[in-house]
């Protein structure tokens, strides 16, 4: 025996309702998961420069007093500054014998920025002598892919991914922040870390570090810098894995995170109120056939299995419809936008995924209400003709 | 088939004064037959069929439907009562607009799509409608047919018992009397109750319970004529 009303028919006989319901709910998925999608594009390429690059080099700027050079000590300029370059000889001379210490050398560094979807982060990169390039990129597992290596001053060689940010080829002038020094760029590197590296030129606004080249197991420096008997301060500066992480976490995580939640609470709240409003209209209209239904045998769970079978169905159809526009649109906006952007960015993300079901579940939970209200307001027809 | 023993219905019953839709109604009826109810408006010969169809629950009495008191069984029994033994028609037709003549017809059916399209077809074709307006939405179809697919619509179950509110209220005389005629053809091993103001329908009809006030005013038999 037959003992379903059937949630087919509305949907087969109402397609002009049915398919406009379908496609604001695709086109809302497709939203959720497209601003999910750029967002996390930017996280995604950040994560390279905050938590992988420094899991291979350090930049560090140590005051004197950290070094045990107090300057009331001296008499003379002169002297404290002698005491000073010995102290960090002596202290890079300590670093490199550190276990998972590569090398360690005092030099200049410039400036990059690279240019998320949202939002833009700046990194130093060093500029060491042409001898000393060959060994900081087999360090990085950086490749040179395109143009020559650096053999003058002023020469630098760029990431594949930083150099398309910057809209930059070969040949091309790199000279940001550098106090108007022009940084030609003499080849391209393929590297998981967005490496850069050039070789000096005057002076730049960077200023001078200590570039520390790590392994992952030694890349936090105050373990390093206390393992060599000194004890960093507040006022040293040290980018390293354990900095860049705070600041990722900081900068990237906690904001953009922030910022898809409250984007994801607006789109539910509206898109809730819009299918409210929708569905009671819907069911307004219907409150004959629920009687008719109810009248001749059919119970209210019937109708109340019919109605969300309906409803199952039409977010049903919606999600994989707004699914395939989604693939699309990525694999669009990946290879016309993004690649050429040089940003890192993956299709997938089963955590945000699962983050918009969840909101379509919640707005499925959301119209039990207007449900339990029509349903628990049917009549039947002699009700309704008396 | 139906024994009616001193059914009350009494609406606004905490007011003063009680209103009586049905005041003492005592009836039997045969398990087969068509039967007219027929009285002026007001006189409760609808609330007589919504209390024997478990539509409505009288105030008093007891109707026992096959020897079984239905008025005091729970309301999954009466939903499954009126699924699989009654069918209705209504003093309007009642037809899910967005439904083709078709699927208003099957909507009820307790058997296989497929089983209910074939007894769908035969019903609406008896009942006058044309292969090409099965497929038809009420709107597209005229008063009378629409009425005539209610028809079929309560025939599908293929019903023990079939209860008729008006149903003739709006076809043209032709068509009344073709509804009438289904009617009493259904009736030969089932039982139709046509609720009804209108006498000149009643002409064929088995028994005729005479309505006044909530109380049975005289039931007459076909014999007895």
């Amino acid at each position: 025996m037959k003992s379903k009303l059937s949630a087919l028919k509305f949907v087969r006989n109402n397609k002009k309702q049915v398919w406009v319901m379908i496609v604001a709910l695709s086109l809302t998925f497709m939203t959720m998961y497209i601003v999910n999608f750029l967002f996390l594009t930017t996280k995604e390429s950040f994560k390279a420069l905050f938590l992988e690059q420094p899991k291979r080099v350090a930049y560090l700027d140590i005051t004197p007093a950290t070094m045990g050079v107090e300057k009331d000590n001296y008499t003379s300029d002169d002297e404290y500054s002698v005491a000073i370059d010995k102290a960090r000889d002596n202290m890079i001379a300590d670093i490199k014998k550190h276990e998972g210490i590569r090398d360690a050398v005092l030099t200049q560094t410039i400036y990059a920025s690279y240019q998320g979807i949202i939002g833009q982060v700046g990194y130093d990169f060093p500029l060491l002598s042409k001898e000393q390039i060959p060994e900081f990129l087999n360090h990085m597992g950086a490749k040179l892919i395109e143009g020559r290596m650096p053999e003058g001053d002023g020469e630098i060689l760029v990431d594949e991914k930083v150099l398309k940010n910057k809209k930059m080829e070969v040949g091309g002038y790199f000279n940001e922040s550098s106090y108007g020094h022009t940084f030609k760029v003499v080849g391209v590197l393929a590297s998981d870390y967005m490496t850069c590296v050039g070789t000096p030129m005057g002076y730049t606004n960077s200023g001078w570090y200590i570039v520390v080249l790590c392994d992952e197991a030694n890349a936090d420096m105050t373990k390093v810098l206390k393992d060599i008997g000194i004890t960093p301060t507040e006022y040293d500066t040290m980018y390293d894995c354990v900095d860049w992480a705070d600041m990722y976490e900081e900068l990237v995580t906690k904001q953009l995170d922030a910022a898809l939640l409250a984007i994801l609470i607006v789109v539910v709240i509206f898109l809730a109120i819009s299918i409210l409003v929708a569905y009671v209209s819907f069911m307004r209209s219907r409150v004959n056939e629920y009687c008719l239904y109810t009248s001749i045998g059919f119970g209210r769970k019937d109708v109340y299995g019919m109605i969300m079978r309906e409803i199952v169905l039409i977010f049903g159809i919606s999600i994989i419809l707004g699914g395939i526009v989604t693939v699309i649109i990525m694999i669009y906006l990946g290879s016309f936008v993004l690649e050429p952007m040089g940003l890192i960015y993956k299709y997938f993300y089963p955590e945000h995924l699962l983050r918009i079901l969840a909101a379509f579940v919640a707005i499925v939970g959301a119209l039990q209400i207007p449900i339990s209200v029509t349903i628990n307001n049917i009549k039947t027809i002699d009700m309704i003709e008396e | 088939m139906f024994e009616i023993k001193n059914v009350s219905m009494i609406y606004d019953m905490n007011s003063d004064e009680k209103m009586y839709a049905l005041n003492g109604f005592d009836l039997t009826l045969p398990d087969t037959g068509l039967v007219g109810v027929i009285g002026p408006s007001g006189s409760g010969k609808s609330t007589l069929m919504y209390c024997m169809s478990t539509l409505k629950t009288p105030t008093e009495g007891s109707i026992l439907y096959n020897g079984q008191d239905i008025t005091t069984l729970p309301n999954k029994n009466r939903e499954m009562l009126r699924r699989n033994e009654f069918g209705f028609v209504f003093q309007k037709h009642y037809l899910v607009p967005y439904m083709t003549a078709m699927d208003n017809v099957i909507v009820a059916g307790t058997n296989n799509d497929k089983e209910l399209m074939d007894k769908a077809t035969q019903y609406l074709l008896a009942l006058g409608l044309k292969e090409k307006e099965f497929y038809k939405r009420p709107s597209k179809l005229s008063g009378g047919q629409c009425q005539r697919v209610a028809i079929a619509r309560a025939m599908i179950n293929n019903p023990k018992v079939i209860f008729a509110d008006e149903p003739t209220a709006s076809l043209d005389h032709e068509n009344a009397f073709n509804v009438m005629k289904i009617l009493k053809k259904y009736s030969k091993d089932r039982l139709v109750i046509v609720v009804t103001h209108d006498r000149s329908i009643l002409t064929d009809v088995d028994i005729t319970v005479e309505m006044w006030d909530g109380k049975l005013s005289n039931a007459i038999r076909k014999e007895e004529r």
